[in-house]
């Protein structure tokens, strides 16, 4: 399964696909950094729930994804990172400043909450 | 003494082959039963070795790399070796964080995650000849 991206309001949801490597990692970057830009994008979500194999070319998606989004005053949220991939993102310390969670609806709707706050 | 099981594999330094090689050893290893993490963390570390000749060693251009897998008894060790730029300083590059590609966004990870996810890793470099990683791990569930 391909990498995916969807916008939800002014946040972009990327669900990765099964292979996260340099290789893979080379491919989606410009399409997210793509989306980014042409679209009013105030928070990335990084849906890790069918990847089944990462290496740290993950960590640099991540890390470029959470810089780019910090200038813009942004955030960067992981969800469902599991096994293999979690642990490569606990190892590099990611979870230090980028928050994780199990539940993609529950981040999508806070996110959500947190633009109409905004819009008022 | 268990016999010696070795494979020998050449492949064009291309993205595409970082899946091959992974599945390469995959196939070699299954032989000594991994757990998932075992299997996990040895695909990631070989993941990490080829992405590197392929990054580093030829800067993203054409090259050959050569990986050659042994088994013997429960223990397993891979090297992956490339003919291409070697590294100045390979105590500086085995330091975490560590990168000469932080434009492209390389977060200077792989020589740790290689280090934590095998028993032994070890590196030969030649400036302008290329570089040779060797990593070994043991299989605990292997028979």
């Amino acid at each position: 399964m391909d990498t995916e991206l969807f916008l939800v309001g002014n946040t972009l949801l990327v669900s990765f696909g099964e292979e996260l490597d340099h290789h893979q990692a080379g491919k989606i970057k410009g399409r997210i950094d793509k989306t980014i830009f042409g679209n009013r994008v105030n928070d990335v979500v990084l849906d890790f729930a069918n990847t089944k194999f990462m290496d740290s070319s993950g960590i640099g998606i991540v890390i470029g994804r959470y810089k780019l989004m910090k200038s813009v005053g942004g955030s960067v949220t992981i969800v469902h990172a599991q096994n293999q991939v979690d642990r490569i993102f606990e190892l590099a310390g990611v979870y230090e400043y980028v928050e994780k969670s199990d539940n993609v609806a529950g981040v999508l709707e806070k996110l959500e909450k947190k633009e109409e706050e905004k819009r008022q | 003494m268990k016999e010696l099981d070795r494979i020998h594999v050449e492949f064009q330094a291309k993205g595409e082959n970082e899946s091959f090689a992974r599945i390469v050893i995959a196939a070699f290893v299954m032989r000594l039963n991994p757990t998932m993490e075992e299997l996990d963390d040895l695909k990631t570390a070989v993941s990490e070795a080829v992405t590197n000749a392929i990054v580093h060693g030829y800067q993203e251009k054409d090259g050959i790399i050569l990986m050659e897998a042994t088994i013997e008894g429960n223990v397993i060790q891979v090297q992956v070796v490339d003919f291409g730029a070697g590294i100045e300083d390979v105590e500086k590059a085995r330091q975490p964080l560590y990168t000469t590609a932080a434009a492209k966004e390389h977060s200077g990870m792989g020589f740790t995650v290689m280090e934590v996810f095998t028993d032994e890793m070890w590196v030969e470099s030649e400036k302008g000849e290329g570089t040779s990683i060797c990593m070994r791990k043991k299989i605990a569930s292997g028979n």
